[in-house]
């Protein structure tokens, strides 16, 4: 995945979880990685994830997607 | 200290810093849960602002009553809250339903009462705000703004770009009741209200006029004008030799702006934040107040790296984009125009032409006794409420107490036994000033208390204020009141012209304040201990504007 990529979901990590410390390293990121994240937090981050990248995701895909490795995947099959 | 404001909807409410971020900066948000309309505002905390977001779509699937009967029914808790708050309540509301062009085609109407309703609950209730999500949604189209993914995902309907387009909307509205638009635009010349530079392409030269860029400039002349009507004052700020600029306006065909519309004006060569300042000390508005508008890029940042106080526009590359971005801006607007603010142009020129001839008469009083100055009581009404009210919210300088009324406060007020209050209407050789005072007094036993006085500063410099001082003695003495208190609280914009006042010789500096003049409750209300005392001496303030007013 290209460091373009990967440097917008670090934005929108930062937008969604302002009291988060990201690591260098975000790909194995998950539900859970910050107090934030929760399951409205995860909402809240595909949402935004969906606005960077012009993208919809399907309810289940909503359901289901819950890391950031699992975004990745997602957006290499758009 | 932020204020505290529930949001209630009806549906969820996304509690995410990237919505309500910009909000969080002046308000504690609370979010109220998700249930019965009714029974969430009628639990809710009096004491918090609140902003209710409704979407009749959201009651589809309530099968009970009709969505319009829903509606209704949700206006009528919201009148039963407003009646007893007077926070403010700020209703989102949007009437979409999915179309069904051949049931809807014989009702055009069917929403009819329901904005009856709105239209009278803004009317009964000063409080009450409204944005319609339709249309400020408009531009975007409802299949970017609504989602029914969202809706069945997450009981919420709208969209990200929907709520970065209502949260700032509503941080608008709330921002406006608490603060006053900005008074005065300042302009450039060159590639502002013209195409080209009137010094090296003459008159003839410029872009003004019917057909394309010039007709954009034009139209963009037209919305400056437009705020011009409601009452902002405009200035130039211009490098150029100054009677290049004025052949323009007076002889320019194509002109919408003329000369006349122009209160202040620097056009030289010298730097614009110079000239900025010079205009804010000459009509003595706070720079907080102007708004500057200059294609020049240069010109702009030099302006905020001086005075960052002033709003300092960034327009939009292509001009044609100007007159829809001025009129988005929003900075000038208010929720009511009364007919001082519609008289504003001529009101400053009066100051001007006033203060151009105090400085040009001898120094001892007697220039007043020339100008023939005229001032009346004014009995405050439901007709001119919110001119007290604006007197009460927006002035910063002769404020003695910096209470802030609104004008249901001010109603009740004067409503109570023993308490009375007026407007001041002034005039004189400088023309009709309007309503420029306010005063709210309180009476028990011998006493009588100043609860509130405001008065505008553009009529500065008349005494206007002892003559009040004068006129709240009569009335208290037909009261049998002995003694008349004064409070003062003052900030860093009326400390100079509160101490001038107290130190004018016609009071006496109290160490407490006289316990028996007003009830307990009343000094919890109005914050008694934080104030200074003074008692007027009797008759020196009648002896202070003998021979001077009418």
């Amino acid at each position: 995945m290209s460091e373009e990529v990967i440097k917008k979901l670090k934005q929108i990590l930062n937008i969604t979880f302002p009291n988060f410390y990201l690591p260098d390293d975000i790909i194995d990121l998950t539900i859970g990685a910050c107090e934030e994240w929760d399951s409205l937090g995860n909402y809240a981050l595909l949402t935004m994830v969906e606005q960077e990248f012009k993208l919809e995701f399907t309810m289940k895909e909503l359901s289901e997607i819950r890391s950031i490795r699992q975004i990745i995947e997602r957006l290499k099959n758009d | 200290m932020r204020s505290q404001l529930l949001l209630v909807g009806s549906s969820f409410l996304p509690p995410f810093k990237y919505i309500w971020g910009s909000l969080e900066e002046s308000f504690e948000i609370h979010f109220s849960n998700i249930g019965n309309w009714g029974e969430v505002l009628e639990s809710a905390n009096l004491k918090k602002d609140v902003v209710g977001i409704f979407l009749m779509e959201d009651t589809s699937f309530d099968k009970e009553s009709s969505q319009i009967e829903k509606m209704q029914n949700v206006l009528s808790i919201i009148r039963q809250r407003l009646t007893t708050s007077d926070k403010t309540f700020l209703f989102c509301f949007s009437t979409y339903t999915p179309s069904n062009v051949i049931t809807k085609s014989k009702s055009p109407g069917r929403l009819s009462s329901v904005m009856i309703e709105l239209q009278k609950l803004c009317e009964d209730f000063r409080h009450f705000y409204t944005i319609d999500l339709d249309n400020l949604f408009a531009g975007m189209g409802l299949s970017a703004s609504y989602s029914y993914r969202n809706w069945y995902f997450s009981n919420s309907r709208l969209t990200n770009l929907a709520w970065a387009k209502l949260s700032p909307a509503i941080n608008k509205v709330l921002t406006r009741i608490q603060s006053a638009p900005k008074k005065i635009l300042v302009l450039d010349c060159d590639n502002t209200i013209w195409g080209g530079i009137i010094g090296e392409d003459g008159i003839s030269g410029i872009a003004l006029g019917q057909d394309g860029i010039g007709k954009a400039f034009k139209d963009f002349q037209g919305a400056v004008m437009e705020l011009r009507q409601t009452g902002t004052l405009l200035g130039l700020a211009s490098k150029n030799n100054e009677e290049e600029v004025w052949e323009v306006f007076d002889n320019h065909s194509q002109m919408l702006l003329k000369r006349n519309d122009i209160i202040v004006s620097r056009i030289d060569w010298s730097d614009k934040a110079s000239n900025l300042l010079q205009m804010s000390l000459e009509l003595d508005i706070g720079l907080d107040s102007f708004v500057f508008w200059d294609d020049n890029p240069f010109e702009r940042q030099q302006v905020r790296n001086h005075l960052p106080e002033v709003t300092t526009v960034e327009p939009p590359k292509a001009v044609e984009l100007w007159p829809q971005f001025l009129r988005d801006l929003d900075l000038f607007s208010n929720f009511y125009v009364t007919p001082e603010d519609l008289d504003k142009q001529n009101q400053y020129r009066s100051r001007l032409a006033f203060q151009n001839f105090q400085s040009t008469t001898q120094k001892n009083d007697g220039y007043l006794n020339k100008i023939s100055l005229s001032a009346t009581l004014v009995s405050i009404d439901e007709q001119n409420l919110s001119r007290a009210e604006q007197l009460s919210m927006k002035t910063n300088q002769f404020n003695l107490r910096s209470i802030r009324l609104s004008a249901s406060e001010i109603r009740d007020f004067i409503n109570r036994q023993g308490n009375f209050g007026y407007l001041v209407h002034l005039k004189d050789i400088f023309g009709d000033h309007g309503l420029v005072a306010l005063f709210l007094v309180s009476t028990k036993d011998d006493i009588a208390f100043v609860e509130s006085f405001n008065m505008s500063c553009r009529v500065f410099g008349r005494k206007l204020e002892y003559w009040i001082v004068h006129k709240i003695e009569q009335a208290s003495e037909r009261l049998g009141v002995s003694s008349i208190v004064f409070g003062s609280r003052p900030t860093v914009k009326s400390g100079p012209v509160i101490s001038k006042f107290f130190e004018s010789g016609l009071f006496v500096r109290l160490g407490n304040f006289p316990d028996s003049a007003v009830t307990l409750v009343q000094q919890r209300e109005y914050r008694l201990n934080e104030d200074e005392f003074y008692e007027v001496k009797k008759s020196l303030a009648g002896n202070e504007v003998r021979g001077i007013y009418e």
